[in-house]
């Protein structure tokens, strides 16, 4: 399975975690709290994640280049 | 001296021009008056409401306007020869920068002669005791939005999406500019009891200083080849 | 873009492994605020984010200064890596704050002069990185691009006292509470945390920057 497939798989599964435990010590304003640190690491791993396609399209783009027998 | 006199002759050259053409002082305070007149719409008769808040829509007026002008800041030049005109001037690059930071004041300036008592008549606030303190904010918030926004024209001139690019760059750039301006036009028009237009008034100068200075010191940069 | 240097799997592991420890602790193993309850939690994402996004930005400038003075196009791609990086922390940072704030002050947003200049820095931000999509010649991008990275920067302190003053000028300053040792230690913790994820962010990023810049050379060749 692709890396970041299961990067979400994951990230999706500890968030039901969360949100199931903070649910049983009945935090209060427990949305508010889940949420926020859901944002910060799937914003985190979200970028991260894109990082890494970019760098694959790139490095693709830059090899095209020499397949074709141009640059340098 | 002579970068002043060379500075000098930009203006001159820029306000000739302009006395004779006026394209840009006639459109620009009919978008100005027009601009307030939109804002009154906006708000309602509520002439309470509209008098306290004169302050903030007469700079959100300015700044509109003034906007419209920087754009066409180098335009003379443009039109003539593109840029390399520019770098054809002898002598120092920042007496470009002074010319052209001078003309937009003066332009802003007289704009603002007109608007601010149109915005006395429209929003019915009473302008003319507080005549002298107006003029000081006026002219230092002028003094501040010219500075920076001269400067960013002349990097944004040969780029794409320009029109687009100006305002992004300069309004994020010019937030104390336009708090300082409000707040003292604000407070001078209610009557400033505690006499805190000073401290905005400190903001407005101590802007102006540090960007004078950084700008000046960095337009060459700028306009490299 | 692959494989990882030795460095950035390293770096990255790290990164991760204090990322987790440190949200493990701040939701779970921290005792709650006395006065604001759980939602205080929230403190332990916000405050890294809003520290590192204004680290990013300093380094923007730093980047930006070495740049005019050398000429060398690699302190731009740092410094471009390091925007970049930056209004993603800033925006986190806002989203984070209103998250804060709602359950704590009521509203989504007030203008409170540190959320204000958090705004507008990312507006200044964002109005670079636009600046450098618009821009196709390396060196002018980066000469242009250096100079809004400086004259944005230097206009951050300035920003931010004009907007303290705007809204405190009627109030008195607020008296900062003793902070309980627990807290200052789980805030250490995410910190070191964050900053370990901004390192391996930019290692990855100005890698791509260089990718990016291997490209351009390329495509200017074959044009």
């Amino acid at each position: 399975m692709r890396k970041s497939s299961l990067v979400i798989i994951v990230y999706a599964v500890a968030l039901i975690l969360l949100w199931v435990y903070v649910g049983r010590v009945e935090m209060e304003n427990r949305s508010f709290v889940v949420a926020g640190y859901g944002v910060t690491w799937g914003v985190l791993l979200w970028y991260a994640l894109r990082l890494e396609g970019r760098g694959r399209a790139t490095a693709r783009a830059v090899a095209s280049f020499e397949v074709a027998g141009g640059g340098k | 001296m002579s970068v002043f006199r060379r500075a000098w002759a930009i203006v001159w050259k820029d306000l000739l021009i302009e006395a004779r053409t006026k394209q840009s002082f006639n459109a620009m305070v009919f978008f100005a008056a027009l601009v307030l007149f939109i804002f009154s719409f906006a708000l309602g008769p509520d002439t309470e409401l509209l008098r306290r808040v004169s302050g903030g829509l007469l700079w959100v007026g300015i700044a509109f306007t003034g906007i419209l002008s920087l754009s066409r800041t180098y335009q003379n030049e443009e039109t003539s020869g593109g840029l390399e005109g520019l770098r054809a001037y002898p002598g120092d690059v920042r007496a470009i920068y002074l010319g052209k930071l001078m003309g937009n004041i003066v332009l802003l300036l007289l704009v603002e002669a007109v608007l601010i008592p149109a915005a006395g008549i429209l929003f019915q606030a009473d302008l003319w005791p507080h005549a002298l303190d107006l003029a000081v904010v006026s002219i230092l918030g002028t003094i501040g939005f010219s500075l920076v926004g001269t400067f960013y024209a002349a990097l944004t001139v040969n780029l794409r999406a320009r029109e687009v690019m100006l305002p992004l760059l300069l309004f994020p750039a010019l937030v104390p500019v336009l708090l300082g301006a409000v707040n003292a036009t604000t407070l001078v028009l209610e009557g400033d009891p505690m006499s805190e237009a000073a401290v905005w008034l400190r903001v407005l100068a101590s802007f102006d200083i540090i960007f004078f200075v950084i700008c000046i010191w960095i337009f060459p940069i700028a306009l490299e080849e | 873009m692959e494989p990882k240097t030795g460095v950035e799997r390293i770096l990255g592991a790290a990164a991760l492994v204090t990322m987790l420890v440190g949200s493990a602790v701040g939701l779970f193993l921290v005792p709650q605020d006395a006065a604001q309850g759980n939602v205080q939690r929230l403190m332990y994402v916000h405050v890294p984010a809003a520290w590192l996004a204004f680290m990013a930005f300093f380094i923007v400038f730093v980047m930006s200064v070495l740049y005019l003075i050398q000429r060398d196009v690699r302190w731009d791609r740092v410094a471009a890596a390091s925007a970049e990086i930056g209004v993603v922390f800033t925006a986190l940072t806002l989203l984070l704050g209103m998250m804060w704030g709602k359950p704590t002050w009521g509203v989504w947003w007030t203008w409170d002069p540190r959320l204000t200049t958090t705004a507008i820095l990312l507006a200044i931000y964002v109005g670079y990185l636009a600046l450098r999509s618009f821009a196709d010649d390396e060196e002018k991008r980066a000469r242009w691009a250096s100079i809004v990275g400086i004259i944005g920067f230097a206009n951050v302190p300035i920003v931010y006292m004009s907007v303290t003053w705007w809204r405190t000028l009627h109030q008195p300053p607020s008296s900062p509470r003793s902070v309980a040792p627990e807290i200052l230690w789980t805030l250490m913790l995410n910190l070191a945390a964050f900053t370990l994820v901004y390192a391996y962010l930019m290692v990855r990023r100005v890698r791509l920057a260089r990718l990016e810049g291997e490209l351009e050379k390329r495509m200017a060749y074959n044009a």
